[in-house]
This record gives structure tokens, sequence and C-alpha cells, in this order.
């Protein structure tokens, strides 16, 4: 365990060999899944104003699933943007497999960069299925129809989040959790070899919350997948991610798998709770106490 | 073998699948209003003829049998006998009864008129209804209607040799008030709120200087022409404004169809857009560019025939749903039909006298957008 930011150090753990072998390999450019990294960053959302989020060096690991957490306003949010090139930095780079993420072009970083957003509106007469289907648009040319890869596509995705007998229910009809799965399912049949998930469990009942993790955490096991996840619970997180990015008033507090993350200290200095940490065979166990008084 | 037979009506099926039965029902229920409107309408007029003898010339034998009759009133004089003669019909010349007279040159254009404009109009809304996400959106609220009127007032006051180039004027107008209109509403982004605000302080601005227009006019005939212009009016349309909007209605409803995927992902926000690999300024700007030219067309023709925009796409998404290709389809028949139903209104309210018929598309609008608003929870969000 180490502080970020206080050299490369970090990184190089992401080189060690990972416990299991992919089941089936990447169809990536170099046959590997993609890493996102951030090196040197400030982000800000107006042009003279402060930075929001600086990072000086950040991996978000090929292949693995990392969760960002940190309480509202520590710019987890910000940092996922700048990972999808929705916001160039004011200074560093966001680098996607090797290359900076605004080098690529909208259509091409869709097809290999996948984004669920936090707020998400349809009309709601749309079937699951179309809400699903929309998530060719990167593969399809302007004047293509649907292709026989598409159709399976779609019903994969559909599968994995585990919604086909929804397919043809209206989004309007469905509970918020089910609308979120669908929109999962939308993600998933984008195909893309990295997921970023902008805090998809929030407002959820637990059993979806559950679901979506779950769905997430196949779709790496099963396709490798690079999985980004910005959560509200750190106990969620550190039982979910296989590392985590605590970040505090836009800078990382700390990064590294659940067990070396997870401490009274980072729970007190980051999340202003004073909590106990147990060391379960499944990862950490929290039992916040009491807030800290400022 | 067996496994062959059974795919191929399978995959015609899905091919098809978007043209279900609430839309084939609005197809065929907004066809049957067009056509007995269309009725209604030749039956009336300055020259007196029974209801039969105007059906009679509707279908008249000598017009549907001798081709170069409709290719020359849809074409004009002479490219339609060239066109005629191209195709291998005889050019020779048709002798009509009076009655078919009247009714195929006189009566039958403001049908057709008003079945251009009601589709482009649909479209239109339609296509600012999405790029916007906003149900309250419509060539009329987002004042692209008063900046094309402006346009067609100036050229018919000031630069009268322009005339030709009406629709092309008119959608010029039409998307500088749009672009001031966005411009007005943007704060890193736009609400629907803001845009309709917007689009109502545009639509005042250049609605007073229409008005300051006319005292420019130097003639009551160009100022009678200019109020028929800013109420919207189908009196008096002749062949050649048929000929005027149809090339730019087969331009302008393709592209909406073409774009039907476009607009569907347009409608998920733009950030899932964005996520999905759109280049979302990019498609705005170019469908928004359709919807000017669409509203642009019909304001060219008829002048500003308000609601239509606002209502048709409403009435369509109710019955068919949201997705865009079958609203699309939906707005192109369910828009003649509102607008030439409303000018049958038009034509025999206050009969013998004629009304403009946007004031009646004006008085069914009204009270809709009301009801809309009233019934809405959240007011305008797609």
């Amino acid at each position: 365990m180490s502080l970020f930011g206080l050299g490369a150090a970090d990184a190089t753990d992401t080189d060690e060999p990972q416990q299991e072998p992919e089941v089936e390999p990447l169809e990536s450019q170099d046959g590997a899944p993609p890493e996102l990294s951030v090196e040197g960053v400030d982000l800000s959302y107006t042009d003279d104003g402060e930075p929001v989020v600086e990072v000086d060096k950040l991996v978000v690991p090929a292949g693995e699933v990392t969760a960002l957490v940190g309480p509202n306003g520590s710019g987890k949010s910000t940092l996922l943007k700048a990972m999808d090139a929705e916001l160039t930095p004011d200074r560093g780079t966001v680098r996607f497999d090797g290359r900076d993420v605004n080098a690529y072009s909208t259509s091409e970083l869709a097809t290999r960069l996948g984004l669920l957003s936090q707020e998400n509106t349809a009309p709601s007469s749309t079937t699951v299925r179309e809400l699903a289907t929309h998530g060719r648009y990167p593969h399809r040319g302007f004047f293509e129809g649907l292709t026989e890869e598409d159709e399976e596509a779609v019903d994969t995705a559909l599968e994995r989040v585990g919604v086909t007998h929804l397919a043809d229910r209206e989004v309007g009809d469905l509970s918020g959790g089910q609308r979120q799965l669908a929109w999962l399912a939308m993600t998933f049949a984008q195909e893309t070899d990295a997921l970023l998930l902008d805090e998809p469990t929030t407002f959820l009942d637990l059993h979806h919350q559950l679901r979506v993790l779950r769905a997430a955490r196949e779709l790496n096991e099963e396709r490798g997948v690079t999985v980004c996840v910005v959560l509200h619970d750190i106990g969620q997180a550190a039982r979910f991610a296989d590392n985590l990015i605590a970040l505090r008033d836009g800078t990382p507090y700390e990064w590294g798998p659940p067990d070396e993350v997870v401490t009274p200290d980072l729970l007190e200095d980051v999340f202003g709770v004073e909590a106990e940490v147990g060391f379960g065979p499944e990862g950490p166990t929290i039992v916040p106490r009491r807030p800290v008084e400022d | 073998m067996a496994s062959e037979t059974r795919e191929a009506p399978l995959e015609l099926e899905e091919r098809v699948s978007w043209l279900d039965k609430s839309l084939l029902t609005v197809v065929v229920g907004s066809l049957a209003v067009v056509f007995v409107s269309g009725l209604v309408q030749v039956s009336f007029g300055t020259y007196t003829m029974s209801i039969a003898t105007a059906w009679g010339a509707v279908f008249d034998p000598a017009v549907w049998t001798n081709p170069q009759v409709l290719l020359r009133l849809l074409l004009g004089e002479g490219f339609g006998n060239s066109v005629a003669s191209a195709l291998g019909f005889s050019t020779a010349e048709v002798d009509l009864s009076k009655a078919s007279l009247i009714v195929w040159h006189i009566r039958m254009p403001r049908v057709l008129v008003g079945a251009l404009v009601g589709a482009n109009l649909a479209v239109s809304g339609a296509v600012f209804q999405a790029v916007t996400r906003n149900e309250l959106a419509s060539p009329f609220i987002l004042g692209v209607s008063a900046g094309a009127g402006l346009a067609i007032l100036l050229t018919l006051v000031v630069f009268g040799t322009l005339s030709a180039f009406l629709p092309i004027i008119a959608a010029l107008g039409g998307a500088i008030a749009f672009a001031l209109v966005y411009a007005i509403a943007w704060k890193g982004g736009t609400s629907p709120i803001r845009l309709v605000l917007a689009g109502v302080i545009v639509s005042m601005v250049f609605g007073s200087l229409q008005t300051a227009l006319f005292f420019f006019a130097d003639d009551l005939g160009v100022v009678q022409t200019a109020i028929a212009w800013t109420t919207g009016s189908l009196t008096g349309v002749d062949w050649g404004q048929v000929r005027m909007a149809l090339p730019w209605t087969l331009v302008a409803v393709p592209l909406t169809l073409i774009g039907a995927r476009q607009l569907n992902v347009l409608l998920l926000g733009e950030r899932t857009a964005r996520s999905l690999g759109m280049s979302v300024e990019r498609v705005r700007f170019g469908l928004s560019a359709v919807a000017v030219l669409a509203a642009g067309t019909a304001i060219a023709v008829a002048g500003i025939v308000g609601f239509v925009g606002l209502i048709v796409p409403h009435m369509v998404r109710q019955l068919v749903g949201s997705d865009y290709k079958r609203l699309v389809v939906g707005c192109v028949f369910a828009g003649p039909a509102l607008v030439t139903l409303a000018d049958v209104g038009a034509r025999l309210a206050v009969s013998p006298a004629q009304l403009p018929v946007g004031v009646v598309t004006g008085l069914v609008g009204g009270p809709y957008f009301l009801y809309l608003m009233r019934k809405q929870e959240a007011l305008g969000e797609l």
C-alpha cells in the first residue's frame, strides 16, 4: 500500500500476472484488453477555473474491475468524463490502450469504450430490445440495416444482463431497476473492450444493485472487458472490485486491491467516518460507527 | 428446404415489423381524411357546380387516361410535354369539360398544396422535437416560422425580383431565426423551457419587424398578400405552388426518414448519443437544417400555418409510439390530413367568405397546446 502520486510503483502492481486466464480472447487490436491510464491530469469545467480534479498518476488495469470511490463532490464522475474524452484535460493525458483518448474519433472510441451514464432517459414507448439495439449504433454504417452479427450481439447482451424475458416490454412500464438493466444491456450490445459505469447502482433496490454488479462482473470474467465503475458504497465496492481508487477532493488518496486500500484511516480521512474494518475471505467488511466531526 | 421456406416470410415479417397495426391505422385513416377533404374542397368555389359534377370531374377519364394532362399540370406546360414525349406518351391537347378544367386547374392544387404543407410542417416539427428533446418544439414555437415569414415579406415588399427562390429564402430566414433562438437559449446546454422562451422572444421581435414592413409596402395589394402570408392561407394557390414545394418535399422527407435512426439515438440524450459514437453537434445541425428546409418549403407556399408542426407529431406519437421511423412515416400522412381538413373548415366555416387556414389550425392548436400543458406533469421533456 502506498500513497498515490509518490511514484510509479503502483503501476507495476498491474503488471503482475492475473489470477485466472481469460475464458475468451478479446477482440481488441493486439488481442489484449486495454488499459486506461491517467497521467499528470488537471480537469476543470471552466477555462479559468480551479481544477476540480488533479491526478499525478492513476491506472485502471487491463481486464480487471476497478471501482472509483469517494464522497460526493470528490471528482469521481469528473474523472470518468476525462476517461471517456468528454472532458479535455487542461494538462496531462488520459490514455486508452496506449493512445490519447482525445486522439480517437468519437465513433472509433465508441466501438472500444462504452459508457453507462448516471442519468438515462429514453422515450417510454421504447422496448428493451430497441434500446439494446441502439448499442449497435457505432458498428453500423449510416445506411446499414441490422446484420446477423448485430442481432446476435443484442441477444447475447440481453441474456448476459438477464432481461431476455423483458425484451418486448416498453421501458416506461419497467421498474427503475429493470430499466437500469435494460440500459446496461445497451452498453453490453456495444461490445466494447472497456466499459465505464457512472454510479450504476445509485437509486436501485438491493436486488437490482447486485444484478447490475453481477452482470458487469460476468462480462469482465467472460470477455475480459476492462471495467471502471463509480460506486457510492465503499463496502459494496470492496466486495465487488479487484481494485479501488479512493478519491478525496479531486485527488487520488489511495489505490490498490481492496484488502490493502480499505483501512480505518482511509474511512476516516476520505469518507469522514469512524469504522471498523474486518477481513473476511471475500475481502474487507466495513462497519461504520459514527461520523467524524470536522 | 422446409426451414428455408419457413425463414423467408419470417425475415420479411422482421423487415416490416415497424409497419405495425397502429401505424397502418394512422396511414389509412389519414389517407381517408385527405381523400374526403379533397372531395369536399373541390366541390366548392366561385363557379357553382353540383357536387356530383365536381366529383365526376375528379374521376374524369379524360384526365386519368391521358398521362400528358397530369404531367403538364404537375411539371408545367413545357417540361410536362417533354417528359410525356420522352416517356412515349402523346402530347396532344385534350379537350376537357369546363367542370374538369376548373376542378383540375383551380381547385385540385389547393388540396395538393395543403397536403404538401401538412407533410412538411409535421416532419419539421417531429425533427425539432427530437433535436431539442422537447415535446413543445415546433417550427412555430422555435421562431423558425417567424424568421421565414419575415424573409418572405422582405422578398415580397423589398426584393420583388427574387420571388422564384422563395422556399430557399424562407428556409434561410428560418435558419437564422433558429440559430438566434438556440444562441439565446444556450447556457452550457439548453433546456426545453429556455428554448420555448427564446422562441417566444425571437418570434415577437420578428413579428414586429413583419408588421413594420407593412408600412413600407407601396400598395394595398401587397399588404393583403403579406397578411395572407403571415396567417397562412391556401386561398388562390395553383399548380405553380405544387411545383415549387414538391421537389423540396421530396428532399426533406426522405432525408428525415434516413435520419430516423439518428433521431432515435439523439432522444437517448447527448451523453449517451456521444458514447455511442455519434458526433452529436454535427448530426443535430444537419437534421435541424433538414427541418428548417421542410418548414421553409411549407411557409414559402402557404405562409405561416401555425401549430401543425406541434400537434401532428404529438398526436402521431400517442398512436404509434416514439420510434422515429414510425413517427416520421405517420407524420407524412397525418400532417396532410390535418391541413386539408382544416382547409375545408377554412372554406366552409363562414361561407361564402374564406378564412386563412392558419386561423383554423390556430383555433384548434391553441386549445390542444393548453391540453398538453395541463396534462403533462413534466412539461416539455420528451
